[in-house]
C-alpha cells in the first residue's frame, strides 16, 4: 500500500491538489482520526457531571465518523483513492472504508455508553478511556508513520486494560485486567520491535510512510537474517497477539469482565488488529515464506479451535467472545492467501455484526421466549429431502453466482470465498427447512429464492467492495502468498477429521472425540481452567497431625439406606437458608431469607451474616449520611433508641466531667460517631478451616461447580454427577490440585449422593453434629446455582423441562471435591482461626463517644462509657437506625392518612378501573381520578382467577397467577366468529411461522460448522445501520397485528369451571375486590407489564401476581367471565346485581410509558363508545402527568421518558417498584388525592362487607405476603448488591438461558440488578421493610394473624410492620410484635399531600 | 391386626406438614424408594401448635397438606427416619400404622 507522499518520490505523478484542498483533506483526517481523543481531553478538562461525559465522547465520535464519511468520499472519488492527510496520516481506499468502520462503530457504541454506563464516580474515566480507545484504532487503521502507529497502536492496548478494569473493585475484573496486560503487552513488544528495525534500516522521519519503508529492508540483514522476514515475522506475532489468534486467544475471552459497550467496540475493531496491519504490510509478509506460513498455521489452529470451543460455551458472551477468535482467524487466513479486499470485506462485516451482538446480547432471555410462543411448527420435509434441497440450493447457488466473484482477487481467496459460501447456504436453507415455517413445496421453493437471494447478494457486496478497493491492493504481487492447493488440502484435512469425529460412531473415535472436547472446553473456559494456587501448595502449615485417608465402612442395606435418608432430610434443612431463585423468563422476587423467616428479621439477618457472610443493614455511615438528608430526625433516633435499649436508658445517667448523663445521651452520640462493626468471617467447611473462607481451592471449587451447573442447566446431558466429576479432573483448574489418590478416590465414589456426602464427612472428619452446618456452609458458597436448585425442586411445574443440578447434587460435589483436596494431606485443624474483635471494637467506639461529647473525660468516665456501650450490641445500632427511619416513614404516612377525610359520597362514576396493587398504579390512578369522573380500585392484577393461558399461537399453556397458588382453570384464546376471520388468524401464523424460520436461519448459519464467517461478514452490513438507527432513534417496535380474538375460560368438557363455579369465582372476585353495588356503566380491568428491550430482568418489572408476565390475558378472560350473563344471573342470585348496562372491558397499562391499551374493543357495546374515547382521552393525560412525575427521578432528558423502553441503550428503563415501602388495605376513599410518591401497595377493601374477615384473611395471606416479597427482595439487594443482589448490569452475560453471571464466569446471580436499586453508588431505594396499613377492625385483624401461622411469623418476626384502625373516624395504632396496638405516633409535617392535578 | 386374604400387609406412612414442605417430603418419600403418594392441600384441624384453618383462597402453599404413602414393610424405616430427621427443624405430624394391599406391585 502506497500513500500519496510515497507516489510523488516514486515519481509516477500523484494526484496533485490546491493547498486550500489539502488543507481541508488534512482537517478531515485529522478531524476522523483525533476527534475521539480531543472529546476525551475534555472530558478531563472539563470533568462534566451527569452524563457529560458520555455526551462529550460520543459527539467527538460523531464529528470523526462525519469526517470518515467526507474522507471515504474524497477517496471514492479519485482514481487512485489517495487522500493525504498530513501529519504522516495518508488513506487509500481500503483503509478509508477501515476507518469509516471504525469511527462509525465508534460513535454508535459511545452513544450506547452513553445511557448504559451508570452515572457514579467511574463514568468521567470510562469515557476518557473509550475515545482514547477509538482514536488509537483509528491510528493502527490509518497508514503513517511510526510514531502514528506505535502511539495509536500502544495506546489502545493500554485503552482497553484500563476499561476492562471498570469494575475494579471486584477481584475477578482485577483478575482479567492483569491477565489482559499480560496478553496484550506481548503484541505491543513485538509491533514496537518492528517499528524500531523498520526505523532503523528505513529512516526515523515520523512522518514517513512504514509501508514504503518495507521496500527498503529487503536487502538488509541482522545477525546473518533478513530484516524483512524478522519484521514480517515480528509483524505476524503483534497482530496474532491483538487478534486473539492461537496461542494468545485467553484475553479476548477474559475481557468479557468488562461492560458490554467496551467488548462491543473492541469485538467491532480492536480485535482486528493483525487484519490491519497484514493488509498495510502485506507485501512485506506475503513475501516472507517462515511468516507468512506461520500466520496461515495460527489462523487455521484458530479456525479450528475458535469454533470447537465456542460450542462449549453456553453464554451469551461466551459464544460470541469464542465466535470472535475463530473470525479472526479466517480474516488472517483470507490474508495469507492474498485475499486482501476480502479481508477489508470481513473486517468490517463481521466488526459490525459482533458489535451488534454485543450491544444486543441483554435480548437473550426475551429472545428465547418469543422463540418458544412462536406458532407450531408445519409437518418437515423427510431428512433425505432436506440434504438433497440443501446441497441441491447451495450447489447451484454458488455455481450460478461464479460469474459474480470478484475478478481480481486471489486463487485462494476465490476458493475461501466459494467453499465458505456454499457450506453457509447449505446450513441456511437446512435450518430454514427443520422449523417448518411453510409447508411441503412452498418452504422448498422460498429455500430455493432465499438461497440464491442471499448468495447472490454476498457477492455482489464482496465484489462492490473489491471494486472500491481495488486501486489500494493494485501493487501487490500477484501469486504471493499461500498457495490454493495448499489452502485446499488443508480445508480438506480439517473437513475430513471433522466429519470422522462427527459420524463415525467407533469406540476409539469416541475416546479421541471426548479427549478433544475436554480439550477444547478447557481452553474455551480460561476463567474455570485457570491455575489458581500453586500446584502442590501446602496446605498443612496450620494443620495438626493425622493423615487424612478413606474411612467410610459400608453397612447393612437398611441401615446404609437409613443414613442415606437422614442425610437427603439434613440436606433440606440445611438448605432452609436458600432462597428459591426463578428463571429470568418469569422473575420472582422472593425475600432472600424466606427460609429463615421462622427466626425474626433479627434472627435470620443475624444467621445471614454469620453464614452467608453478608451485609444485612446499610452501614452506620450509610444511615448517618441519610440523615444528613433528612430520611431521620434525631426525635426518630431517639425514640429507636429508647425503644430498643429500654432497660439500659431505664438506668441511673453517668456523671461525666460534673454532669449527669443519661444512657440514650451516650448510646446516641455511639450512634452518631462510632465506626462501624466488622463481623469476623467464620469458617463453615473442611477446607475453609484450612485455607481460611477465601482460600484459592475454595473458589476453584465453587468456580468449577458453577461451570458445571451451567453446562448441565443448558444441555442436561447425563447425570449433574458425571457432569461435575468430568470437569473437576479434566476441564476445571481444580484438576492440577487432585493427586492420583483423589482422581481413584474420586473415580470410586457412588453414584448415589448421600453415600458420597458421608463418604466425604468420613474423610474429612466433620462431626456428626456439625454434619447440618457444614452442608449449610456448603450451599452458601453456591447461592445462585443452590436458590435455581431450590426453583426446581420446590416451586417448578412438575412438567418443567430445564434440566437443574438438586441441592443434594450440589452439596455432594462440594463436599466431595473439598474431601479430594485434602487427601492425603493432614487432618484440618478445626479451632477458630479468626480472633475475636470485640474488645478492640469497643475500645474504638468508647474512643469516638469520648471525642465526639466528652473530650475531656477521665479514665473513671471512660470506663462508664464503655461500660454502658458493652450493653449496646454492635450490630444492634444498624437496627435501631433501621427502625428510626421507618418511624419516620410511619409518622409521615399515618399522619397523611389521619389528616383526610375517608367519607366519600356514594356515586355512580362514569368508568370504574381496577388496577393491580402494584406501587405504580398508584400514581396513574391518582391522576386519572383527578382528570374525570372515575373511581379506581386496587386488586391483585392476575385479577382473583388463578390460571394458565395458551394464546392463540402457542401450543402449550403458561401459569397467570402468583407463584403461591396453582393454576386451576385454563383459559384460551381463540377468534371471534366471522367472514374472513379464519384467513386473518392463518396470516398472522404465516407470518409468525416466517420469523421463527428466519430466527431458525440465522441460528444454523451462526452455529453451524464453517458457516459463522461468510453469515456474520454479510449480516454485519446491514446489523451495523440497525444498530445505528437504534442507538440513535430508539422507536418502539410496532406491535404485530393480531385478528380479534378473545380470551375466555376452558369450557367443562375441557376439564374447564362448570356453571356454578364460575359463579363462585366471579363472586369471589368482586367481594375480594369489594365491588358489590354502585356498578359504573364502564368497567375496566386494567393488567399491567413493562415493555422493554435488551434487558435480561425485563420480566422482574412484568406483573409479579401473574407468574412475572403481563396481566393482560388474566384482564381479558375476567372481564369476559363478569359479562357472562349466565354468569351475572348466578350472582343476582347470590345477592351481587351487575346491571345489564355495565360492560367490564379489559386494557394493559405498560409501566414503562404509562400508555393504557384497552383490549378487546371489538368486545365493547356501542353505547359505551363515548364512555370508552374519553377514558382513552383521560388516561392520555394521566398517563403523560405520571410519567412527567416519574421523569423527575430517572437520570436522562425528561422529554424521553415514554420511550426509554424500546431503548436498547438503557440499563434502567424505570425505576421498577424501587422506593416501596407500605402496603394499604382499606377503602380508596381513605387515600384519594394522597400523592403517595409510588411508595404504597394499595389494596381496595370494605370492612363493612366482610364481616367474618374471609376477605380480609385473603388478602393478608396472598398479596401481603407477595409484596412482602417484593419488599425483601428490594431490601437485600439494596443493602448488599453483591451477595442478594444481581449486581452490576454492564457486565452480566446471560447463561445457559436462564440467568446472568458477571463476567466471563461465576456464580448464577440473584435478586435485582444494581440499577434497579442504584444511581452509580447512590441508593434509590431507601431499604426498610413494609408497613402494612389497614382499615379494619383491630380484632379481626388480631384474629386472621392468629389464625394463620405465615401471618404470625412475618408480623411476630417483624418482617412485616401493622397499623392499623378500626373505623375512619379514630386515629391510627401500631401493633408491636407482642401483639398490643399503641396509638401513640406524633404527626409530622405535611408535604405532598394533595395532589394538584 | 387381622391379614385378609390375598392381601399383602403393607405400612402405611402420613404426614402431616406445611404446603411448602411438600415437595421435600415428597422427595424424601421417592428418594427412599415409595413408588408414590397421595397429597391432599388446605387440611384443617387442631393441635399440639393450635388451630389450623384450612385452604386459602389464594395460597396454596401456607396452609397444612396430608401426604399419604404406602410402602413395603422394609422400607418404612428409611422414609420414616429422614421425615423424622427433618421434622426436628419444622412443625408436622408422622404417623405410621399397617395396612394391607390388594396390589402389592402398585407400591
Amino acid at each position: 500500500m502506497v500513500s500519496p507522499r510515497d507516489r510523488e518520490e516514486l515519481g509516477d505523478g500523484g494526484v496533485r491538489v490546491d493547498g486550500s484542498t489539502a488543507l481541508i483533506e488534512s482537517m478531515l483526517v485529522v478531524a476522523a482520526v483525533f476527534a475521539p481523543l480531543l472529546g476525551s481531553l475534555a472530558v478531563l478538562v472539563w470533568r462534566p457531571a451527569g452524563l457529560g461525559a458520555g455526551r462529550f465522547v460520543s459527539v467527538a465520535c460523531g464529528i470523526a465518523f462525519g469526517a470518515a464519511v467526507a474522507v471515504a468520499v474524497v477517496s471514492g472519488s479519485r482514481s487512485d483513492g489517495l487522500v493525504d492527510g498530513g501529519l504522516g496520516l495518508s488513506l487509500d481506499r481500503a483503509t478509508a472504508l477501515l476507518l469509516l468502520a471504525v469511527t462509525s462503530m465508534g460513535a454508535v457504541v459511545a452513544s450506547f455508553a452513553r445511557l448504559s454506563v451508570d452515572l457514579d464516580g467511574r463514568a468521567g474515566r470510562f469515557f476518557v478511556l473509550f475515545g482514547t480507545l477509538v482514536t488509537g484504532s483509528a491510528l493502527v487503521v490509518t497508514p503513517g508513520g511510526w510514531l502514528a502507529l506505535s502511539a495509536g497502536w500502544v495506546g489502545a492496548s493500554w485503552a482497553l486494560v484500563g476499561l476492562v478494569g471498570h469494575r475494579s473493585d471486584l477481584p475477578a475484573t482485577r483478575r482479567a485486567q492483569r491477565q489482559t496486560y499480560r496478553a496484550l503487552v506481548v503484541g505491543d513488544a513485538s509491533l514496537l520491535l518492528a517499528v524500531l528495525l523498520m526505523v532503523a534500516k528505513g529512516g526515523a522521519d515520523p512522518s514517513r510512510n512504514l509501508a514504503a519503508v518495507v521496500g527498503d529492508l529487503a536487502s538488509t540483514t541482522l545477525l546473518g537474517i533478513g530484516v524483512d522476514d524478522l519484521v514480517a515475522l515480528l509483524l505476524v506475532v503483534a497482530g496474532a497477539s491483538r487478534s486473539a489468534l492461537v496461542p494468545f486467544h485467553r484475553w479476548l475471552v477474559i475481557t468479557l469482565a468488562a461492560p458490554t459497550p467496551v467488548s462491543a467496540l473492541v469485538h467491532a475493531g480492536f480485535v482486528s488488529g493483525a487484519g490491519l496491519l497484514l493488509i498495510r504490510f502485506g507485501q512485506i509478509v506475503l513475501d516472507s515464506f517462515v511468516a507468512v506460513h506461520l500466520a496461515f498455521a495460527l489462523a487455521v489452529v484458530t479456525v479450528v479451535i475458535g469454533g470447537g470451543a465456542g460450542s462449549t460455551r453456553v453464554d451469551v458472551k461466551g459464544k460470541l467472545a469464542w465466535s470472535t477468535v475463530a473470525q479472526m482467524g479466517f480474516m488472517v487466513l483470507q490474508c495469507t492467501v492474498g485475499a486482501f479486499s476480502s479481508a477489508v470485506f470481513h473486517i468490517i462485516g463481521h466488526g459490525m455484526y459482533k458489535a451488534t451482538m454485543f450491544l444486543g446480547a441483554g435480548d437473550a432471555i426475551s429472545a428465547g421466549l418469543r422463540s418458544a410462543r412462536r406458532a407450531s411448527p408445519l409437518p418437515l420435509p423427510s431428512p433425505r429431502v432436506r440434504v438433497a434441497v440443501a446441497l441441491g440450493v447451495a450447489t447451484a447457488a454458488v455455481g450460478l453466482g461464479w460469474w459474480m466473484l470478484p475478478p481480481d482477487v486471489s486463487d485462494g481467496g476465490v476458493a475461501l470465498v466459494v467453499v465458505f459460501s456454499w457450506v453457509t447456504a447449505i446450513h441456511g436453507v437446512w435450518g430454514w427447512l427443520g422449523r417448518g415455517a411453510m409447508s411441503g413445496a412452498r418452504a422448498i421453493v422460498v429455500a430455493a429464492f432465499g438461497g440464491f437471494a442471499a448468495v447472490f447478494s454476498y457477492l455482489a457486496g464482496l465484489r462492490l467492495v473489491e471494486h472500491f478497493v481495488k486501486p489500494s491492493f493494485a501493487d501487490m504481487a500477484a501469486g504471493s502468498g499461500v498457495g490454493v492447493t495448499t489452502l485446499l488440502i488443508t480445508l480438506a484435512i480439517v473437513a475430513a477429521v471433522a466429519g470422522t469425529l462427527t459420524l463415525v460412531r467407533l469406540p476409539v473415535v469416541d475416546k479421541l472425540g471426548s479427549g478433544i472436547a475436554a480439550l477444547l472446553s478447557r481452553i474455551a473456559h480460561p476463567g474455570v481452567a485457570g491455575a489458581g494456587p500453586a500446584h502442590g501448595q501446602d496446605l498443612s502449615s496450620r494443620s495438626v497431625g493425622v493423615d487424612i485417608a478413606p474411612t467410610f465402612e459400608p453397612t447393612d442395606p437398611t441401615s446404609r439406606e437409613v443414613a442415606r435418608s437422614k442425610v437427603r432430610a439434613d440436606v433440606a434443612r440445611a438448605a432452609t437458608i436458600i432462597a428459591p431463585a426463578w428463571p429470568l423468563t418469569s422473575f420472582v422476587a422472593v425475600n432472600p431469607l424466606g427460609g429463615l423467616e421462622q427466626l425474626g428479621f433479627d434472627g435470620a439477618t443475624a444467621v445471614a451474616r454469620r453464614q452467608l457472610r453478608a451485609r444485612t443493614h446499610l452501614s452506620l455511615e450509610d444511615f448517618r449520611r441519610d440523615h444528613e438528608e433528612g430520611l431521620t430526625t434525631l426525635d426518630d433516633l431517639h425514640w429507636a433508641i429508647v425503644s430498643q435499649f429500654m432497660d439500659v436508658c431505664s438506668m441511673p445517667p453517668v456523671r461525666i466531667n460534673g454532669r449527669d448523663v443519661p444512657m440514650d445521651e451516650i448510646i446516641r452520640l455511639d450512634m452518631l460517631h462510632s465506626p462501624d462493626h466488622v463481623e469476623a468471617l467464620e469458617p463453615h467447611t473442611a477446607l475453609e478451616h484450612v485455607e481460611g473462607p477465601s482460600g484459592p481451592l475454595g473458589v476453584m471449587i465453587d468456580t468449577t461447580i458453577f461451570h458445571s451447573a451451567a453446562q448441565f442447566a443448558s444441555h442436561g446431558i447425563g447425570s449433574f454427577q458425571e457432569q461435575w466429576r468430568n470437569d473437576a479432573t479434566q476441564v476445571a483448574g481444580i484438576r492440577r490440585h487432585l493427586s492420583g489418590d483423589a482422581r481413584r478416590w474420586l473415580r470410586g465414589l457412588s453414584d448415589d449422593h448421600a453415600e458420597v456426602i458421608s463418604a466425604a464427612f468420613a474423610l474429612t472428619r466433620v462431626d456428626p453434629l456439625a454434619h447440618l452446618a457444614e452442608m449449610r456452609g456448603h450451599l452458601c458458597r453456591l447461592l445462585g446455582w443452590a436458590g435455581y436448585a431450590k426453583w426446581r425442586t420446590d416451586w417448578a411445574h412438575p412438567d418443567e423441562q430445564r434440566s437443574a443440578p438438586s441441592l443434594i447434587d450440589l452439596v455432594a460435589a462440594r463436599s466431595a471435591l473439598e474431601a479430594a483436596c485434602l487427601l492425603g494431606r493432614t487432618i484440618i485443624d478445626r479451632s477458630p482461626s479468626v480472633m475475636d474483635s470485640a474488645d478492640q471494637v469497643l475500645a474504638c467506639r468508647v474512643d469516638a463517644v469520648v471525642a465526639a461529647g466528652f473530650p475531656h473525660a477521665d479514665v473513671g468516665a471512660r470506663n462508664d462509657i464503655e461500660q454502658v456501650l458493652s450493653h449496646v450490641e454492635p450490630f444492634a445500632r444498624n437496627a435501631v437506625w433501621m427502625r428510626a427511619q421507618e418511624r419516620k416513614i410511619e409518622r409521615r404516612l399515618l399522619s397523611q392518612l389521619d389528616r383526610l377525610d375517608p367519607g366519600t359520597p356514594v356515586r355512580i362514576p362514569e368508568a370504574q378501573l381496577v388496577f393491580c396493587i402494584d406501587v405504580r398504579s398508584e400514581g396513574l390512578r391518582r391522576h386519572l381520578e383527578a382528570t374525570g369522573p372515575y373511581d379506581t380500585i386496587g386488586f391483585a392484577g392476575f385479577f382473583g382467577v388463578a390460571m394458565s393461558v395458551r394464546r392463540l399461537e402457542w401450543d402449550h399453556s403458561e401459569p397467570r397467577c402468583p407463584v403461591l397458588v396453582k393454576p386451576s382453570v385454563g383459559a384460551f384464546e381463540r377468534p371471534i366468529d366471522g367472514p374472513g376471520r379464519r384467513d386473518a388468524v392463518d396470516a398472522m401464523l404465516a407470518r409468525d411461522r416466517l420469523r421463527a424460520g428466519a430466527t431458525a436461519v440465522h441460528a444454523s448459519t451462526k452455529y453451524g460448522l464453517g458457516a459463522p464467517f461468510v453469515m456474520a461478514e454479510a449480516a454485519g452490513w446491514i446489523a451495523g445501520p440497525v444498530a445505528a438507527v437504534r442507538t440513535l432513534s430508539p422507536l418502539r417496535r410496532s406491535a404485530t397485528a393480531r385478528p380479534p380474538t378473545v380470551m375466555e375460560l376452558n369450557s367443562t368438557a375441557n376439564g374447564g369451571l362448570d356453571l356454578d363455579q364460575r359463579v363462585f369465582s366471579a363472586e369471589a372476585v368482586l367481594k375480594t375486590m369489594g365491588l358489590t353495588s354502585c356498578f359504573a356503566p364502564l368497567i375496566v380491568l386494567c393488567g399491567h407489564a413493562s415493555d422493554n428491550v435488551n434487558n435480561p430482568h425485563a420480566t422482574a418489572l412484568d406483573c409479579g401476581a401473574c407468574a412475572g408476565a403481563s396481566g393482560q390475558d388474566n384482564a381479558r378472560t375476567v372481564a369476559r367471565l363478569l359479562n357472562d350473563v349466565e354468569v351475572r344471573a348466578g350472582l343476582r342470585e347470590r345477592a351481587i346485581d351487575v346491571p345489564d348496562t355495565t360492560h367490564f372491558a379489559a386494557a394493559l397499562h405498560d409501566t414503562v410509558s404509562d400508555r393504557v391499551h384497552i383490549l378487546d374493543a371489538h368486545d365493547i357495546p356501542p353505547a359505551r363508545h363515548d364512555t370508552l374515547s374519553r377514558l382513552v382521552a383521560d388516561l392520555d393525560v394521566a398517563g403523560r402527568r405520571q410519567s412527567a412525575q416519574r421523569a423527575r427521578h430517572l437520570p436522562g432528558p425528561s422529554a424521553a421518558v415514554r420511550s426509554r423502553g424500546g431503548d436498547w441503550a438503557q440499563v434502567r428503563s424505570e425505576w421498577g417498584l424501587a422506593r416501596n415501602n407500605s402496603f394499604i388495605i382499606g377503602p380508596r376513599s381513605m387515600t384519594v388525592g394522597l400523592n403517595l410518591d409510588g411508595r404504597s401497595f394499595l389494596h381496595t377493601y370494605d370492612a363493612d362487607q366482610d364481616p367474618d374477615g374471609k376477605v380480609l384473611e385473603t388478602i393478608m395471606t396472598a398479596p401481603l405476603v407477595v409484596a412482602h416479597w417484593i419488599s425483601s427482595q428490594y431490601y437485600f439487594s439494596t443493602v448488599d448488591p453483591d451477595t442478594f443482589g444481581a449486581g452490576d448490569k454492564l457486565i452480566h452475560n446471560i447463561t445457559a438461558n436462564t440467568g446472568v453471571i458477571s463476567g466471563e464466569h461465576g456464580d448464577l446471580r440473584i435478586g435485582l440488578p444494581l440499577q434497579s436499586t442504584h444511581i452509580g453508588h447512590r441508593r434509590h431505594h431507601q431499604p426498610v421493610r413494609l408497613l402494612a396499613v389497614i382499615q379494619a377492625p383491630l380484632e379481626r385483624i388480631e384474629r386472621v394473624i392468629d389464625d394463620n401461622a405465615i401471618l404470625t411469623t412475618l408480623v411476630g418476626g417483624s418482617w412485616i410492620r401493622i397499623a392499623g384502625r378500626s373505623h375512619p373516624h379514630e386515629r391510627w395504632s401500631v401493633r408491636t410484635p407482642n401483639g398490643t396496638w399503641s396509638a401513640e405516633h406524633r404527626p409530622i409535617e405535611p408535604t405532598n399531600t394533595l395532589e394538584t392535578p | 391386626m387381622n391379614t385378609w386374604t390375598g392381601f399383602t400387609t403393607m405400612a402405611r406412612i402420613e404426614v402431616v406438614i406445611d404446603g411448602e414442605h411438600v415437595p421435600t417430603v415428597r422427595d424424601l418419600l421417592l428418594a427412599a424408594g415409595a413408588k408414590g403418594y397421595t397429597a391432599i392441600q388446605g387440611v384443617s384441624g387442631f393441635g399440639h401448635s393450635g388451630a389450623h384453618e384450612g385452604r386459602l383462597l389464594f395460597n396454596d402453599r401456607n396452609s397444612l397438606s396430608l401426604l399419604i404413602s404406602v410402602v413395603p414393610i422394609d422400607r418404612a424405616e428409611a422414609i420414616v427416619a429422614g421425615i423424622r430427621q427433618l421434622l426436628d427443624d419444622h412443625h408436622g405430624v408422622v404417623l405410621i400404622s399397617e395396612t394391607q394391599v390388594s396390589r402389592a406391585g402398585y407400591f
